[in-house]
């Protein structure tokens, strides 16, 4: 239903990601997880979202995130099956976010935008999260650069005492962030040098129109979400 | 320590530039200074990421000191040769200049005391010492460029791996860090340089390897 040649209007798109985001936010359970890790891949295979792609960007990332998982899982208190569980809930909850994000990296950035807008949020949020989104790949390669240079540097990450890995992750990150926040104070005043967001009122060239399919899509996936809470609901009473 | 490529292939997967590396090979002796130079996109960082491990070569060797690295980890590589990123911001990870010299000899059990004084005779050695405890990531780009420099040569290397070193240093700096590197060289530590800067290369390289002639040598 949603590979037509014009996607879906995006804003039904921002109401799916919200509510898969919320939820695995929310949810610790596993078990819970699961239909919704479920569902965020089955609307990432009908609107064929390139999924896949953004998997494999992260890859540095991956050999780090599951060992990560696995030492919670031996060292946190509770058991191996428990702590698992616990790994596989983060890593899940992981999945989802990143194709919730692969769903929108298939709208340009001025759709996105536009769509934002017509949600009210106000244009310079707008524009931040659309501007944010398209560094992403290049952040993965700041960290992925950043891992192999500790390594060169002789850390090894297998036989790190627990303090010090946190001590070391918390260094990784550190290359990454600061030169992401460098890069968005370069562009902002970039921006502003060019007169952004001098009139307060914007006008948009093509505002976006929910068609017969978007409401349909939109049905379904407000459908989804209230099936969705009940069973999360239910089972949760029941336990 | 000696660095030899024997017919090394390379190429990135999925992207269409077509760019690819074919057959390269040559050698530098234990202390020989040798500089990899040729026009933008021509390489040589791809040549660097290949001799460092950082990436895997499609077919051919590398070896260290007659050794084969193709199955030695990344810290193995890095206690052998030093390789300073095009982008030294991303080889500082700690929050002051001197931290970002000290944690990584702690991780490996060296006393405070012993790890403090090593960082700052380092650092004093490239005019960073007053800069001590200042914010790595305030620094200017040369200053920046510098500790990275020092963070390589805390663990002496048997080789040093240089990817655009003068960049962004001033004349005073570029000869500190000609002097170290003479000093280097003595010792028996080889030097490839990766450079555009033509003085630079031409004072402290007895070679030059040119990308364009690496390429079509069989
Ligand atoms: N991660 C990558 N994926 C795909 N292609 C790449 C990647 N990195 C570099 N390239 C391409 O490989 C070629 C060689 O790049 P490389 O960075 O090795 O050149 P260089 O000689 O170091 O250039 P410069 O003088 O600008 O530093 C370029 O055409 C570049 O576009
Ligand atoms: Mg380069």
């Amino acid at each position: 239903m949603k590979n037509n040649k014009t996607p879906i209007d995006p804003r039904v798109i921002f109401l799916f990601v919200f509510f898969l985001s919320m939820v695995s936010v929310v949810l610790r359970d596993a078990l819970l997880l699961l239909p919704v890790l479920l569902s965020a891949v089955i609307a990432a295979m009908i609107a064929k979202a390139p999924a896949g792609m953004v998997l494999r960007r992260l890859r540095g990332l991956w050999a780090m995130l599951v060992s990560v998982t696995l030492l919670q899982a031996l060292f946190s208190g509770g058991g191996i099956i428990a702590g698992l569980l616990t790994g596989a809930a983060v890593l899940s909850r992981l999945v989802i976010l990143m194709l919730g994000g692969a769903l929108l990296s298939r709208y340009p950035g001025h759709v996105l935008v536009q769509g934002m807008l017509q949600l009210r949020l106000p244009f310079q949020l707008a524009y931040m999260v659309s501007v944010g989104l398209r560094f992403v790949p290049q952040f993965g390669e700041s960290f992925r650069d950043s891992l192999t240079a500790m390594q060169l540097r002789g850390v090894d990450f297998k036989h790190l005492k627990l303090r010090a890995r946190g001590k070391v992750y918390a260094y990784l990150l550190m290359p990454t962030i600061v030169s992401g926040v460098r890069q968005a104070q370069k562009l902002a005043m970039a921006m502003e040098l060019r007169g952004f967001g001098a009139y307060p009122e914007r006008s948009a060239y093509a505002p976006l129109r929910m068609k017969k399919r978007d409401w349909l899509a939109l049905a379904a996936v407000t459908l989804w979400g209230a099936a969705l809470s009940a069973g999360i609901l239910l089972w949760r009473s029941r336990a | 320590m000696t660095i030899e490529a024997r017919e090394l292939c390379f190429a990135y997967p999925n992207t269409a530039s077509g760019f690819r590396l074919d057959g390269i090979s040559f050698a530098i002796g234990s202390g020989e200074p040798v500089a990899i130079t040729g026009p933008n996109g021509s390489g040589k960082t791809t040549l660097g990421k290949l001799l460092c491990g950082l990436l895997k070569p499609r077919s051919g060797t590398v070896l260290f000191d007659g050794e084969d690295t193709a199955h030695w980890s990344l810290g193995q590589r890095g206690q052998r040769i030093g390789y300073l990123f095009q982008e030294p911001v991303r080889q500082l990870f700690a929050p002051t200049v001197l931290e970002n010299l000290t944690f990584t000899q702690e991780l490996q059990g060296t006393a405070p005391e012993l790890a403090r004084g090593r960082a700052l005779k380092l650092l004093s050695r490239f005019e960073l010492e007053r800069l001590a405890a200042r914010g790595a990531y305030t620094l200017s780009r040369g200053e920046q460029q510098r500790l990275a420099i020092c963070g390589l040569l805390l663990s002496g290397p048997g080789a040093l791996l240089l990817d655009e070193p003068t960049t962004g240093l001033d004349a005073r700096r570029k000869a500190i860090l000609a002097s170290v590197l003479r000093e280097l060289l003595e010792q028996g530590v080889s030097v490839l340089l990766i450079s555009h800067d033509a003085d630079f290369v031409r004072q402290n390289a007895e070679r030059e390897l040119k990308m364009g002639e690496l390429c079509h040598e069989e």
